[in-house]
């Protein structure tokens, strides 16, 4: 495929998957080693960007900025107590807010209505080429089928 | 009385330490290598039968570009901790797998694995790479060109135990 703007966000879009499958067609009949390289270049980050994700996800406490907007007795919570009843002590209430947040997080980020994504533990210790470049993709089990995550080592002679 | 009874348990621990010392050494992983030829091909994905567990791996990006991928050659090694074999590419490279080392851990099996790929007209390694995964899981080499398609090479080994 000629490389130029247009095209590589076609290719990006076919990445995507935003083609239609006759759109799909098309790139592929065109797709030259380039372009396989560019897309074994984009799963990789697309993979180093879902675990840099999940990190932050794991490191994400929700609580202290629920407490600030509902806690403190401002108009927020003025107006929730008058439409909800909360009468009892705030430290009564702030656990059971606390208990909705922490559940809260975890339908957000942990999502436990889909099954966990399979992994083959694969730890790349060293990777050395000569006359070539190498590309490491992890692969996920998506869109959950069952099969288990497995990790490609790409690598692309020099001519 | 006490002294026969002192050394009896001395020789059962000696002999419980030898037992598991030769069941560690006894260690040996059976790996499945196959090798496929992947091409642009049209149309409709068509995948070996052969290789049908790695049909869910090479219907999806970064595989969609190529269309046809026959099981072109497939080795069975069978490996001593430590060991090594060596076994010819369709392109005739050599490559070598070492059985590195296992580790169990809680509720895992890991296996560690050395894949060395030579170049013998530019004597050099194209490719020399450790890596550990789950017994069981399956590792991609892809990259090779030949005749209009790629080579990729699937590992995957499990031991004995």
């Amino acid at each position: 495929m000629k490389m130029g703007k247009a095209e590589d966000e076609r290719l990006q879009r076919y990445f995507d998957g935003e083609l239609t499958a006759e759109e799909r067609a098309q790139v592929e009949a065109a797709l030259t080693d380039d372009d396989r390289l560019k897309l074994a270049a984009l799963g990789e980050v697309r993979g180093l960007v879902a675990n840099a994700l999940s990190a932050e996800a794991a490191a994400v406490d929700l609580w202290p900025a629920l407490e600030k907007q509902l806690g403190g007795g401002g108009k927020a919570a003025a107006k929730a107590r008058r439409r909800w009843g909360l009468r009892a002590h705030p430290a009564s209430w702030s656990a059971g807010l606390l208990s909705m947040a922490a559940a809260a997080a975890l339908l957000f980020f942990v999502q436990p209505w889909h099954p966990a994504h399979a992994q083959n533990g694969c730890d790349i210790e060293s990777l050395e080429t000569t006359g070539a470049v190498a590309s490491v993709i992890h692969m996920d089990d998506a869109p959950h089928r069952g099969d288990a995550a497995t990790t490609v080592i790409w690598t692309t002679e020099d001519d | 009385m006490r002294a026969a009874r002192g050394a009896a348990a001395v020789v059962l621990g000696a002999a419980i330490l030898v037992a598991a010392g030769a069941a560690r050494a006894s260690e040996t992983a059976t790996c499945d290598l196959p090798i496929i030829h992947a091409l642009p091909g049209g149309g409709v994905t068509q995948i070996d039968p052969k290789i049908d567990t790695l049909k869910n791996y090479l219907s999806k990006p970064p595989f969609t570009a190529w269309h046809d991928f026959r099981l072109i050659g497939r080795q069975t090694l069978t490996m001593q901790e430590g060991g090594s074999s060596t076994f010819m590419m369709p392109d005739n490279r050599p490559a070598t797998l070492t059985f590195v080392g296992h580790s169990v851990g809680h509720d895992e099996h890991r296996i560690r694995l050395r894949l060395v790929i030579e170049h013998p007209e530019k004597q050099h390694r194209v490719l020399d790479t450790t890596f550990t995964l789950d017994e069981g899981g399956v590792v991609l080499h892809v990259g090779h060109r030949h005749d209009n398609g790629v080579l990729i090479l699937a590992v995957s080994c499990k031991t004995q135990n």
